[in-house]
């Protein structure tokens, strides 16, 4: 629960504690400099920055300029930097605290990822004279031909896609001549139709090629080294007809698919990476490039996308919510959300297992205390399930309700019921709309992660004819893992209980999303069913 | 002066972007009124599926209730559901004064707000508007939309009713999108992901399933939606690019279309056929567009003049969001919202 009643006129963001780190020196840092500054928010810069493309232009020239020309401007440009590649960043408090390559070390509180893409290296299949497309090339010479190909072995992004249509027809107005070859055309909001059209109208000419890839050949003999490169390509529109491109230039409009990312922030979202190795995770709960270390935040290439107009939204977003996060640090604004008891041994597994940071030890010379920052913590439940001690306790989600079921069931009498413990935020949401089967209990909890082993086999004992554990799907889980956890435990419960009960009890697994209410009844109906048969 | 919580933002429209833009509202303390035409915040993504299979796919249709409860709980936000906007009274500094609607009754409420947020969203294109579809006509036709609202209520069965060893079925991307000849010369954004998702979903559910996707163009923006592609080729989805031609029913209820492979014609049969249909511009824009002086653009969205800065309309004061001003995806919608709110604080900064 927030605190409304704040007035936040009078914070002086300028703090040194308060800024904002800002890591990159492109135009993604750039962006993400301006998004902070516009809000009213102080940022510090790694490095001296300079909006060279990092990120490709899925826009008109009118939009780009008027997008570049403030971030261009002297006066936002000369801030002073640190000059300086952060080497270790830490929880510190509320805040984090970096410490840089050149021995300095400064409070942060939040900080930004903002680096820009390295060009891909060239697929195999392309002669090596060829230069992967950036965002900005040079026009060709009047009489001059440039190509441009796209979808090389694979599908190539939409964003990269138009600017390299963009470019070829600035060559093309420029008194070049641009040929592109593509798959697929890229058509990103109104913008992409009308630049495909205005393209084709200045002469920019289009080959695209159905499953055959093109080949693209060096030429090399001095005779006629008019045209460096010959492309072969079969013309799916011209009836699938074999066709050769001479021209002087060739760039491949590649995804990029490394990034420079510091190894500092590799270590700090060490398990945020997606499939393609960029920061940040598949899971719906990255949108933006917010991650699930609260303030952090990471935008642009580093998160995989490469798109200029995204990464403004992105930027502002992260901003926004970035701002969110200072005033929380500065007003201390949650409630608690855990208690830590006294039987605690300072063991430190929640501090290792927290998936958030949320945990930290206060370190004193008499008795050090671990802490638990509400601001980060979300609930996840996950070193509430695994502490030795039992030493924490959620207070939305307390021990107390579980003793409570637990009592239920006993009353009721033995094999009455099965329990169905679900995430408040999937299956409690489709319990909303649903009637479930009069033999089954539902109990919400904040996340499957907060299911323990002890109180899954707790409600075994407490004569529950089975545990069905409905967790989210991966990659959706609120707090990363927590799902994950849950499986694992539940997997691990069933192999004791198989060898001390026989088979006579069930725990099982499931995921499920908010979305999903019918699945969810049928579900926990083959579920009773199942447990009715191995009662039989 | 007014301070800040004197200063209330009002937002048209209780779909995702509404929603997101309340969210980060509240998070900021900006107290703000949402008004909302249906009996129910969400929008369009509340009737869209799960499309999990081993795990999530990101189709991001979950995110919503997230959103809806923040905002629900926000204590200093006012929800105004079956309401929409009458009358604005402009001024140029200051509170504007408003008045909301109750559908039902008729009944009018003065509201004094500081800026207004359009986010009326997008209508589902019907693809009865041609013939040559077959929709509504021809038995086993039905739009992407039919089939998310199939999958939610977890019938897929329905899809296969005499319980065939194998059952064809065929998307046809692009439908009410990228047509001139109806005015929408735009891509609709989300398809193309979509219907890879849908793909991969239900044949994990039904392996009997057997899929082809007609595109023109895949659009595939962002970091998965090329690898869910890979999967969906390696779990035998078929992309042929091109338009079919008209559908047709054969005696036996299978589905045909002519196309051209190689330059040659041939037929093919499905059981089923999925029109991915388009976003439209909502149809209460005209209206909307006429109360508050913000202009739509040549398609019928609300315009927000350059794509530079695309979350202030050209009247001040009033922000556009997510997808009324052109078709969005969900992700798209709450990126742009976080803009809009950057936009709103940054233009309170400067009037303070
Ligand atoms: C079949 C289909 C499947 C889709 N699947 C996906 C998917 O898997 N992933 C994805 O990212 N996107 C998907 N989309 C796109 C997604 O639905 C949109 O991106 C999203 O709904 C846009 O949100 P919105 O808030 O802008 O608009 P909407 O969802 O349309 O919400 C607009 C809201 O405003 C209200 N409203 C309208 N007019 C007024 C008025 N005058 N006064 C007050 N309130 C008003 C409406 O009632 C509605 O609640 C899909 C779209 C379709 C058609
Ligand atoms: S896991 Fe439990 S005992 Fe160990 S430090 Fe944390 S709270 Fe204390
Ligand atoms: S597939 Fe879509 S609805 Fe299902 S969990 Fe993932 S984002 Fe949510
Ligand atoms: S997303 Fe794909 S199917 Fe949808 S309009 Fe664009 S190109 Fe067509």
């Amino acid at each position: 629960m927030l605190n409304y009643e704040l007035q936040t006129e009078n914070i002086d963001y300028g703090t040194q504690k308060l800024s904002l780190l800002v890591v990159g020196k492109g135009l993604t840092a750039c962006i993400v400099t301006s998004a902070i500054e516009a809000l009213g928010l102080c940022a510090v810069n790694t490095d001296d920055i300079t909006p060279y493309s990092g990120l490709f232009h899925s826009c008109d020239q009118a939009s780009l300029q008027s997008i570049l020309e403030p971030l261009s401007k002297a006066s936002f440009l000369s801030r002073t930097s640190l000059n300086a590649t952060p080497l270790e960043i830490a929880q510190n408090g509320h805040g984090f605290s970096v410490t840089f390559d050149n021995g300095l070390q400064r409070t942060f509180s939040c900080v930004f990822l903002a680096v820009d893409t390295l060009p891909a290296p060239l697929p195999e299949g392309i002669p090596k004279e060829a230069k992967v497309f950036e965002p900005e090339i040079k026009n060709s010479l009047p009489g001059q031909s440039i190509c441009f190909l796209l979808d090389y072995k694979e599908i190539t992004d939409p964003a990269i896609g138009l600017s390299a249509i963009r470019t070829a027809l600035d060559n093309q107005l420029a008194g070049g001549e641009s040929v592109v070859i593509l798959q697929h055309t890229p058509v990103k909001g109104f913008f992409g139709e009308s630049l495909y059209e205005s393209a084709r109208i200045a002469g920019v000419k289009f080959i695209r090629f159905g499953d055959h890839q093109p080949k693209i050949l060096s030429v090399n003999d001095s005779k006629d080294a008019a045209f460096r490169f010959r492309i072969e390509v079969k013309d799916i529109i011209q009836n699938g007809d074999d066709i050769i491109v001479e021209c002087h230039e060739i760039f491949p409009a590649i995804n990029p698919i490394s990034t420079n990312v510091p190894a500092a922030f590799k270590k700090l979202l060490s398990d945020e990476t997606d499939t393609n190795g960029s920061l940040i995770q598949d899971s719906v709960h990255c949108v933006a490039g917010k991650s699930f270390r609260r303030g952090v935040y990471c935008v642009g290439p580093a998160s995989g996308c490469v798109d200029l107009i995204q990464t403004l939204n992105a930027a502002a977003t992260n901003a926004v919510d970035a701002k969110f996060w200072v005033e929380q640090i500065v007003h201390n604004m949650r409630e608690d959300i855990m208690t830590v008891s006294d039987q605690c041994v300072r063991c430190l597994t929640c501090l290792r297992l927290c998936p958030h940071m949320a945990i930290s030890l206060k370190a004193e010379t008499s008795r050090s205390s671990v802490i638990v920052s509400s601001s980060r913590c979300l609930e996840c439940g996950i070193c509430v399930a695994e502490c030795p001690m039992t030493a924490l306790d959620l207070n939305a989600f307390s021990e107390g309700l579980f003793i409570k079921l637990l009592q239920r069931l006993q009353d009721e009498g033995a094999g009455k019921h099965v329990v169905v413990f679900g995430c408040y935020r999937s299956a409690g949401r489709a319990m909303s709309v649903v009637q479930l089967h009069e033999e089954a209990i539902f109990f919400p909890v904040s996340c499957a992660g907060r299911l323990s082993e002890s109180i899954l086999s707790a409600t075994v004992l407490a004569c529950a004819r089975g545990v069905l554990v409905l967790g989210c799907h991966h990659g959706n889980c609120r707090s990363n893992n927590g799902t994950d956890w849950a499986k694992a435990r539940v997997e691990s419960i069933c192999g004791r209980l198989n060898s001390v009960l026989s088979n006579s009890v069930i725990v099982s697994y499931q995921t499920l999303a908010a979305n999903e209410p019918a699945r969810m009844v049928k579900i926990v109906n083959e579920f009773v069913g199942s447990t009715k048969q191995t009662c039989d | 002066m007014l301070r800040t919580d004197e200063r209330k933002i009002m937002i048209i429209g209780g779909g995702i972007a509404g929603l997101a833009v309340g969210k980060s509202l509240s998070d900021n303390r900006i107290p703000f009124v949402l008004v909302e035409k249906t009996d129910e915040l969400g929008g369009h993504s509340k009737s869209w599926a799960c499309m999990a299979t081993e795990g999530c796919l990101s189709c991001h249709g979950c995110l919503v209730y997230d959103y809806d409860d923040e905002v629900s709980s926000s204590q200093i936000g006012q929800i105004y559901l079956g309401h929409e906007l009458s009358h604005v009274e402009r001024s140029s500094k200051g509170n504007q004064k408003v008045r909301i609607r109750n559908i039902q009754n008729g009944d009018e409420t003065e509201l004094e707000v500081y800026s207004i947020v359009i986010a009326v969203g997008f209508d589902v294109f019907d693809p009865k508007e041609k013939s040559f579809w077959g929709y509504g006509r021809i038995d086993g036709v039905m739009t992407l939309a039919d089939l998310n609202i199939i999958m939610r209520l977890d019938q897929t069965e329905k899809l296969n009713p005499s319980q065939k060893d194998s059952v064809d079925l065929a998307f046809f991307q692009c439908v009410g999108s990228r047509d001139k000849s109806i005015g929408c010369n735009y891509c609709s954004q989300y398809c193309c992901g979509a219907a890879i998702r849908a793909t991969l979903k239900l044949i994990h559910e039904r392996p009997e399933f057997h899929f082809t996707i007609f595109y023109i163009d895949l659009q595939l923006p962002g970091k998965t939606l090329p690898s869910l592609m890979d999967e969906a080729r390696a779990k035998g989805v078929s992309f042929l690019q091109g338009v079919p031609g008209e559908i047709s029913q054969a005696e036996d209820g299978k589905l045909q279309v002519l196309l051209e492979v190689d330059g040659i014609n041939v037929a093919k049969e499905f059981d089923r056929i999925i029109l991915s249909v388009g976003q439209q511009p909502p149809s209460s824009a005209a209206l909307l567009s006429h109360i508050l002086g913000a202009p739509l653009n040549e398609f019928g969205f609300f315009d927000t003049g350059t794509l530079a800065d695309p979350a202030r309309s050209a009247v001040g004061g009033v922000y556009v969001v997510g997808s009324c001003s052109g078709p969005a995806t969900i992700e798209d919608s709450v990126l742009s919202a976080g803009r809009v709110v950057s936009a709103i604080i940054a233009d309170m900064n400067e009037a303070r």
